[in-house]
């Protein structure tokens, strides 16, 4: 499902980026167009997150019933926003490729819920439920390396080369790969539980409860993967204003085995350890670029 | 590309950090993992009773169910439920009141309950069946522990009724699992004709009392037994010599303050001494190193026994020693107020406390038994109470070695 939202969010991006381009002729003069700069700026943005389990681990274990809990975590995928801010440093060469990298604080947020049943068996209508949700609340220092190769484009787009930043354009679509590592500032987790309780054969709700519990020892310090992503850049003045959308994905597991069962509010009082797991996010950002290198005059030749 | 020596330095400690806090020593599932072993029906509580490591890492755990019938739970090294056995249906006869401890006697694992005639019954746990023997001269049983060699002691009672007068007696039995005849027997008179109301409402489930069996001595033969039981007025711990001559089986006892104090748990050291933990009303005292002249009769609370507020007045107490790595230690574990589960750990030759260990949390979590495992973790049989604290569960700890540290000095 998600895949299906990512792939049309990702086409209509693509769309979006390509279509005021369209049938516009070759540039005609290359220097004009390439020329290197560094770029130092800011960035900040939004983003969705799974949590993708690869080894399932419960404390509870079912000998009636609906036997298999070990598989009992609902995980809601790219479920709830988050938000993210960082640096950017960039290096433009003069063949289209660029290079950035962006130290940024992430933050994310995952969920998933579990639900206990108990009936009478005497009398099916003696019921009692109770649901867990599990909010988990994630901040990562997170240090990524991009590649990136910005399309050329045709000469109209180009802005006269007399005086402003080298190799300036009015639009620039790119795409981009790379990989990061982020290390795990903090993590916690809060526990809503709620439920219904049918013990008499009379409906009564279970008061809703609310418990968070610092999770850090839980959780790997490291972390990293991959990043793919499209974007596009708009030249405003001397500034540089870029909006991109990432897709990344966790290589390593980033439960702690060693910890797993240590948390003794969430494992003895939710009957709750992590599965060993890995992140996937995507993200949106939008980039805000100062140039470094100014050129006062045509004769000027950058790097 | 050639970095300067400096650049190649941070390079390098780079590495090695982002190395570090993405891969850890990765702990194996089995060396430590927490269960509760649930049942979505109401009126399936589990009471766990104890448990044993089988010679393939596995456990099997001794439960009861809301009528007293014993169930076996068999698992995996990771805790994982392998099968769940029935006495009812293995032997087809009816079995009640599983007592502690599962034994394991030249390889094979035996308990103790009672069939509905009222006298105890060994069943012996073997895959695909469950052994029985019954010991009919053994009315009532109480509480059972193995003893020296392939003894079985056990501890029970009855009222034999003579021509005129009613005898309340306490029992005690030493068996064999290849015999119903028993090696040694002893009757000890309680001279208080309420102790069968006593008893029957401690098999009721309306009481509770702590009875318990033991021994002094090696691992062949025994010195002496004890029994912790109603003896002569007072809830009593009675030292026994291995003999049928009846004048001369009584050696000396540790007389209680009625049924309202007494010993709740002991452990033999050796000689005369004894780890100890004695409970008047709702107060408990240990005795990590108690000297105990067996050959006396003499009052319980002694001048050094430390009281231990923190436990809950409900609470069991385990006392075990066990040898983790080097080191000769005897455990506590009882339940404390905050309904944790509580180990304390001494040094056995010199009774000095080394440390203090909790289990648990938000939920209730009563310790029932515990063992030092094959790869010198230990494995914990707690009982626990889901949805809100209303049913009954059988929930396991399992410990490696370094989580114990606390209890190691």
């Amino acid at each position: 499902m998600e895949m299906t939202r990512l792939t049309f969010v990702t086409a209509m991006f693509i769309l979006l980026c390509y279509s005021p381009i369209h049938g516009q002729g070759k540039y005609k003069n290359r220097s004009q167009q390439r020329q290197s700069q560094f770029w130092i700026g800011l960035k900040g943005g939004a983003n969705l997150t799974k949590a993708n389990p690869e080894t399932r681990y419960s404390i509870f274990d079912r000998l009636s019933g609906e036997t298999d809990q070990s598989a009992m975590k609902n995980y809601d995928n790219y479920g709830s926003l988050n938000a993210n801010f960082g640096v950017v440093f960039t290096y433009d060469s003069p063949f289209g490729l660029a290079v950035s990298f962006q130290p940024t604080v992430q933050n994310y947020t995952f969920s998933y819920g579990y639900e206990f049943d108990w009936v009478d068996d005497t009398n099916t209508g003696n019921t009692m439920i109770l649901n867990y949700q599990h909010d988990h609340f994630f901040r990562y220092m997170e240090l990524p390396l991009f590649l990136r190769y910005q399309f050329p484009l045709g000469s109209s787009n180009v802005k006269g080369s007399t005086g402003g930043v080298a190799g300036k354009r009015e639009f620039i679509p790119y795409i981009q790969g790379g990989f990061y590592y982020s290390r795990l500032i903090d993590a916690f987790k809060t526990i809503t539980t709620s439920g219904t309780d049918n013990v008499t054969g009379n409906q009564a709700n279970i008061q809703t409860s609310e418990e968070s519990f610092g999770v850090k020892n839980q959780i790997m310090d490291g972390s990293i993967g991959w990043i793919a992503g499209i974007g596009a850049a708009y030249d405003i003045g001397n500034i540089r204003v870029s909006a991109e959308i990432n897709y990344k994905s966790g290589i390593n597991n980033i439960a702690s085995s060693q910890n797993r069962y240590s948390n003794s509010n969430t494992a003895m009082g939710y009957y709750d350890v992590f599965d060993d797991f890995t992140l996937q996010h995507v993200e949106f950002n939008l980039n805000l670029l100062f140039p470094l290198k100014f050129i006062t005059n045509d004769s000027f030749n950058a790097l | 590309m050639i970095l300067s020596s400096k650049y190649q330095y941070i390079f390098i400690l780079i590495l090695l950090t982002f190395s570090c806090d993405l891969k850890e020593d990765e702990l194996a599932p089995e060396e430590s993992f927490i269960k509760v072993y649930d049942v979505n029906n109401f009126n399936l509580d589990l009471e766990p009773v104890d448990i044993i490591q089988t010679s393939d890492s596995g456990y099997v755990i001794l439960a009861k169910d809301k009528d007293d019938i014993p169930n076996i739970l068999e698992t995996n090294g990771q805790g994982e439920i392998q099968s769940i056995r029935s006495t009812a249906s293995e032997t087809g006869s009816q079995y009640f009141r599983p007592i502690g401890e599962l034994m394991n006697i030249a390889g094979s694992i035996y308990f103790i309950a009672m069939n509905i005639n009222l006298e105890a019954v060994l069943l012996e746990i073997e895959p695909g069946r469950i052994g029985t023997r019954v010991y009919s001269q053994v009315y009532q049983p109480l509480a059972a522990s193995k003893g020296p060699g392939n003894e079985i002691l056990i501890a029970g009672y009855s009222s034999a009724q003579g021509d005129e007068i009613v005898t309340e007696q306490s029992t005690f039995y030493v068996m064999t699992p290849n015999s119903s005849t028993p090696k040694y027997s002893y009757n000890l008179r309680t001279e208080d004709s309420f102790t069968d109301d006593l008893v029957n409402s401690y098999l009721n489930g309306e009481a509770n009392f702590p009875f318990f069996t033991g021994y002094i001595g090696g691992e062949s033969s025994a010195s002496h037994y004890y029994v912790n039981t109603f003896y002569n007025f007072n809830l009593s711990t009675v030292f026994l010599n291995p003999t049928n001559d009846p004048d001369s089986q009584i050696e000396g006892s540790v007389i209680g303050d009625n049924y309202a104090g007494g010993m709740k748990s002991m452990l033999s050291l050796g000689g005369n001494d004894f780890a100890t933990a004695y409970q008047h009303t709702n107060d408990y005292y240990f005795n990590p190193l108690n000297n105990i002249p067996v050959g006396e009769h003499n009052s319980s609370l002694d001048s050094g026994e430390v009281k231990f507020s923190e436990i809950d007045n409900l609470s069991e107490v385990i006392i075990k020693r066990v040898n983790i790595g080097e080191q000769d230690l005897v455990i506590y574990a009882a339940q404390n107020r905050r309904k944790q589960v509580v180990l304390y750990s001494y040094d056995s030759s010199t009774g000095s406390f080394i440390g203090k260990m909790t289990l648990g949390n938000n939920s209730p979590y009563e310790a029932i038994d515990f063992e030092i495992t094959n790869d010198e973790g230990m494995i914990i049989l707690a009982k626990t109470y889901v949805a809100d604290a209303r049913f009954g569960r059988v929930a396991l700890f399992k410990l490696n070695n370094d989580q114990l540290s606390p209890l190691i000095r």
